[in-house]
C-alpha cells in the first residue's frame, strides 16, 4: 500500500500540520513520501505524477480563512490536468484543523477537497476536522490528554488507510477534550503575552479613523 | 488597475458608496466572457469604484506567522509586495466584491493568496459569536463582503461557494452579505442586477 501525503500548511517547519502528519506516518513505511504544497516543486510534474500514483493521497492542511491555503488550491488545480492523463487515480483522505474550538468550522473547506475529488476523478472517502489544534501542537505526548482524542482520530484514519479498503463515510469531527471557556482564556492569554514579549505597537489606528471619518460623512 | 468616479455632493460630501472590486487573472476572459465587464454594466456612476487585479504568483503566501497579530498589529511583517495596501483598500470599502473563478467551490488561488493575507484586519483576540469562536474586530467597521463567483461549476461547487461566503461574512465581520454565481453570459447578467439591487439597498440603509 503505497501511502503519499500532501502538506498543505504554508509553514514549512514546526507546523501543527507536521506534527499531525507525524503521527500518521509512524504507522507507515519510513520512506512515506510527503510534499509541501508551499514548495514550487510540488506544482511540477514528477511530484505531480508521484502524488496520483499513490494507492492514497493524504491531503493534510491548517484551516485558513474558512478554506484551503492558497498555495494547497494551486497544487490541487495541477493535480486535476495531471489527472486528466494518469489512471488509476488514488483514494484521498484529508485532515482538516482549525485553531478555533469548534471542530465543525473545518467543514467547508473539507467540502472543497471532496469537491476537487469529484471534479479530477479521484476516489474521496472521508475527512478528519479537528478543532483547537494548537493543543495538539503544543502537547508534548499528543497521546495523552487532552489531546487523546485528536490522536485517537488520527490513529483511526492511519487504520482506515492501511486497509486499503474503500472507506467512504461522511466527515469525522473532533475536538481536544478541554472546555471551551478554558481554551478560550488561555488562547487569549497567549495572545496578550506574545503581544507584551514582543513589545508590539498599537495597531495603525489610522486605517480605523479615517474608516469612521468616512462613516460619519455619509 | 485603478477607476475611480467620484461624484461629491454640493457640500463636498461623498456620497458615493466606495465599492472595491478584487478580480482574479482569468475574469477578463473565460469561456469567452468577461465577467467584470458584464459585473459593472449596471453600475452607472452610482458608486466609486476602484477594480484591483490579484495574481497569486506577484502575491507571497502567507506563512501563518502571526507577525501581524503579535508583531506588528494590523500590518503584515512581509512587506515586498502591494498585501498591505490591498488590506487597506479592503478595510476603507463599503462593500468589497470578490470576482473569483469558482474553484471546488472555493475561492481561485489569485483570491485567496490576497484573503490569506487580509487577516491583518481582524485581532487575534477570541471571542464568542452566533454560537462560535470567532476573532474580536479590529476596527469599528468592516465591508460587506459580495462573493461573485462566476466559470463552470456543479450544483455542489455553487453551495459550498455560497456557504463559504457565509462563513467569511461571519469571520471577516461583515455586516451584510451576498453569494452569486454565474456559469454563462445569461445568469451572469441575472446576477449582476441582483448585484445592482444589494448595493442600492446597501446605501439606503447606511
Amino acid at each position: 500500500m503505497n501511502l503519499v501525503i500532501l502538506n498543505g500548511s504554508p509553514k514549512k517547519h514546526h507546523s501543527t500540520t507536521a506534527k499531525m502528519i507525524q503521527v500518521i506516518k509512524e504507522n507507515f513505511a519510513d520512506d512515506t513520501k510527503v510534499y509541501q504544497a508551499v514548495d514550487s516543486s510540488s506544482l511540477e510534474q514528477p511530484a505531480l505524477q508521484d502524488m496520483l500514483a499513490a494507492d492514497v493521497l493524504l491531503i493534510a492542511f491548517p484551516l485558513y480563512v474558512d478554506s484551503l491555503p492558497m498555495p494547497l488550491i494551486r497544487v490541487l488545480v495541477e493535480l486535476e490536468q495531471e489527472a486528466k492523463v494518469v489512471k488509476p487515480l488514488p483514494k484521498v483522505y484529508a485532515v482538516c484543523h482549525c485553531g478555533f474550538y469548534e471542530s465543525s468550522q473545518n467543514e467547508t473547506a473539507l467540502r472543497i477537497i471532496k469537491n476537487f475529488c469529484s471534479r479530477a476523478g479521484l476516489d474521496w472517502q472521508y475527512g478528519l476536522g479537528i478543532g483547537a489544534g494548537v493543543f495538539f501542537g503544543m502537547t508534548d505526548d499528543p497521546s495523552k490528554w487532552p489531546a487523546k482524542t485528536v490522536y485517537d482520530a488520527l490513529q483511526k484514519l492511519s487504520a482506515d488507510v492501511l486497509s486499503n479498503q474503500g472507506n467512504q463515510a461522511e466527515n469525522v469531527f473532533v475536538t481536544p477534550s478541554v472546555p471551551r471557556f478554558i481554551y478560550k482564556a488561555g488562547g487569549n492569554f497567549g495572545w496578550k503575552a506574545q503581544l507584551r514579549k514582543n513589545s508590539a505597537p498599537k495597531p495603525d489606528r489610522n486605517r480605523a479613523e479615517k474608516r469612521d471619518r468616512n462613516s460619519r460623512e455619509k | 488597475m485603478l477607476g475611480l468616479k467620484n461624484r461629491p455632493d454640493e457640500r463636498g460630501y461623498q456620497l458615493a458608496k466606495n465599492v472595491l472590486i478584487l478580480f482574479d487573472h482569468t475574469a477578463t476572459h473565460y469561456l469567452g466572457v468577461n465577467w467584470l465587464s458584464e459585473l459593472k454594466k449596471p453600475f452607472g456612476e452610482a458608486f466609486l469604484v476602484q477594480e484591483i487585479l490579484l495574481n497569486s504568483s506577484d502575491l507571497k503566501p502567507c506563512m501563518g506567522c502571526f507577525g501581524c497579530w503579535v508583531k506588528t498589529p494590523g500590518k503584515c511583517v512581509i512587506t515586498t509586495d502591494s498585501a498591505d495596501q490591498l488590506s487597506n483598500s479592503f478595510i476603507h470599502a463599503d462593500t468589497v466584491i470578490l470576482l473569483s473563478k469558482v474553484t471546488y467551490g472555493g475561492y481561485s488561488a489569485d483570491i485567496k493568496a490576497f484573503l490569506d493575507r487580509s487577516i491583518v484586519n481582524i485581532s487575534p483576540i477570541f471571542i464568542i459569536k452566533s454560537g462560535e469562536m470567532h476573532h474580536k474586530k479590529r476596527y469599528p467597521n468592516y465591508p460587506d463582503l459580495v462573493a461573485f463567483g462566476y466559470g463552470d461549476m456543479t450544483a455542489d461547487e455553487a453551495d459550498t461557494f455560497e456557504t463559504l461566503a457565509e462563513r467569511n461574512a461571519l469571520n471577516l465581520h461583515s455586516q451584510r452579505h451576498i453569494a452569486l454565481t454565474a456559469r454563462n453570459r445569461g445568469e451572469m447578467e441575472q446576477a449582476a442586477e441582483t448585484l445592482q439591487q444589494f448595493l442600492t439597498k446597501a446605501g439606503r440603509e447606511k
